[in-house]
């Protein structure tokens, strides 16, 4: 019985996601609207996949990885909204259980210490009037999304394609907030602390480093302002380290703490966590042993179908809209190209407004489904220094860098 | 995004004073309040735990355990050694197997 009604609801969804798509623009229904009234739990395509739709603080309905720490997903059809992902939309991924719920946002204050000349602590009103403000979009992805799509799969948080978001980000540049500081002359890394803590001392706590060439970039933020507003505490109010092109993982969130190191930093998350093969393609094979690993750092490129869910009936006869998004690294994307038949023949998608370089790139193509016919359609994006996504998986055991071209299989009716 | 804002007590900071107020209101001039939250509850531990699994709870909800594929024996005993050996999991070495026994019942893989 349960089974039928999930299987409905995500039916449901599809249907919804048709219209939309076919509407190309029209509302959205989430979980949550009354498109998905009856949805309690959506199926994710992987073996315990079932994931309860709820509403957390802030946040509408969203994919319950996990409630401890809170491990949200986005739904795939909140990428067709637009763009920007909403802040009540956006993934929250927290990796220790001891999360503060209360945050006063006048009495919070970030440290900045170690090798510096001058330490610092500042509040949040203090770094957004004492520094140039500035602004940005960028993509912040989870380096294990998608893991739940591995084949073998691997143990972890077992996402599907949505711990992934794109926001307008503004702060102040991390490298001036160093500068007034002052770092000293052996200072070779910067590690960031946030409020997220472990409930035994014999946890470690989450940190993350960043070598100081990369802490020191341009586009390197400490941001009070997610889409215009604060952030969401579950996305770390009031102050998070935004990395673009990085991995989230680095964008460490309540961001209290950050200290020049005059080594490198040898804590767990840095030097022991967060790791892939050191090799071009980040992989390995099931059961290899004593790979070299270095830490993950910039994303590789990828591309979504949005408009479209994967086993929808769209209308035959007619011409179809296809839509999607189209990310990487922090190079940009140069093209994407659009195939309605399993990668046979491909088509140039026309690129949507460039946001900048670190963004989501909307894309859109079309093609004239004939009725009883069944197709598999692929994006495949490019980037400005030529990289372009995978068409078969990488593995690794721990489930990151996934970027095959994805396939979305439908059949017109 | 007025409402959001306002729930969340982004608003002006009392310290801008009446001087500025018949000015545009630039963006630093937004303060930072006090946020609360309520968090739903966690999810259970799954199946029958034996008393030693109450350490797993310290960390995480039972989700994370059902949310994962269903594991083999070996991979369970795996992921509990992981636990205890980089997580900091306050159990002994010497649960690791009840541990196991119990996480190959509730998510298991005959492989």
């Amino acid at each position: 019985m349960k089974r039928d009604k999930d299987k409905e609801a995500v039916d449901q969804s599809r249907r919804a996601l048709l219209r939309t798509g076919a509407l190309f623009g029209g509302l959205m229904l989430l979980g949550g609207g009354a498109g998905n009234a009856l949805a309690t739990t959506v199926r994710l395509p992987m073996a315990n996949g079932e994931r309860p739709l709820a509403r957390y603080p802030q946040k509408r309905a969203l994919l319950v990885l996990t409630s401890r720490p809170v491990q949200l997903e986005t739904p795939m059809a909140v990428f067709n909204q637009g763009v920007i992902t909403p802040n009540d939309a956006f993934f929250v991924r927290w990796h220790l259980a001891n999360v503060p719920t209360r945050i006063d946002g006048r009495r919070f204050t970030i440290r900045i210490h170690g090798r510096v000349k001058q330490p610092l602590e500042l509040t949040p009103a203090q770094l957004a009037s004492d520094f140039e403000p500035v602004e940005l979009t960028a993509v912040c992805q989870c380096s294990g999304n998608s893991r739940g799509l591995f084949e073998p799969r691997v143990a972890g948080g077992q996402w599907a394609n949505g711990a992934m978001g794109n926001a307008h980000w503004k702060g102040v540049r991390l490298r001036e907030v160093l500068d007034k500081a002052g770092l000293r002359a052996d200072a070779v890394q910067v590690r960031f602390n946030g409020a997220e803590g472990p409930t035994l001392p014999q946890i470690p706590d989450f940190m993350k480093s960043l070598d100081l060439d990369m802490a020191r970039s341009e586009d390197v933020l400490i941001a009070y302002a997610m889409n215009g507003a604060p952030l969401p505490l579950l996305n770390g109010y009031p102050l998070r380290l935004v990395v673009p092109g990085w991995y989230a993982t680095y964008w460490v969130k309540m961001l209290d703490e950050i200290e020049v190191l005059n080594h490198a930093d040898q804590s767990f998350w840095t030097a022991k966590a967060y790791r892939v093969p050191a090799n071009a393609c980040g992989c390995l094979k099931p059961g290899e042993k004593n790979v070299p690993l270095v830490p993950i750092s910039r994303m590789n490129v990828r591309s979504f179908i949005t408009s479209v869910a994967d086993g929808a009936q769209i209308p035959a006869g007619r011409k179809l809209e296809v839509r999607g998004i189209a990310f990487d690294g922090g190079f940009g994307i140069k093209r994407v190209l659009f195939s309605s038949d399993g990668g046979r023949h491909w088509l140039e998608a026309r690129l949507g407004k460039d946001h900048g370089k670190y963004s989501f790139r909307e894309w859109q193509a079309s093609f004239r489904p004939h009725k009883g016919q069944s197709y598999s359609l692929l994006a495949l994006a490019i980037n400005t220094i030529g990289e372009s996504q995978r068409f078969t998986p990488r593995w690794n055991p721990t489930g990151y860098l996934r970027n095959v071209v994805e396939t979305v299989k439908v059949s017109a009716v | 995004m007025q409402h959001i804002g306002n729930r969340l007590g982004y608003r002006l900071a009392s310290s801008i004073g009446c001087v500025f107020l018949a000015l545009p209101i630039p963006a630093f001039a937004l303060a930072f309040g006090a946020v609360t939250v309520k968090l739903p509850p966690a999810a259970e531990l799954p199946g029958q735990p034996p008393s030693v699994a109450q350490a797993c709870g310290i960390c995480h909800s039972g989700d994370y355990i059902t949310t994962q594929p269903p594991l083999t024996q070996q991979q369970w005993k795996s992921v509990a050694t992981t636990m205890v050996n980089r997580y900091g999991c306050p159990i002994s070495t010497q649960d690791i197997p009840i541990i196991t026994k119990w996480l190959v019942k509730v998510n298991g893989k005959n492989r």
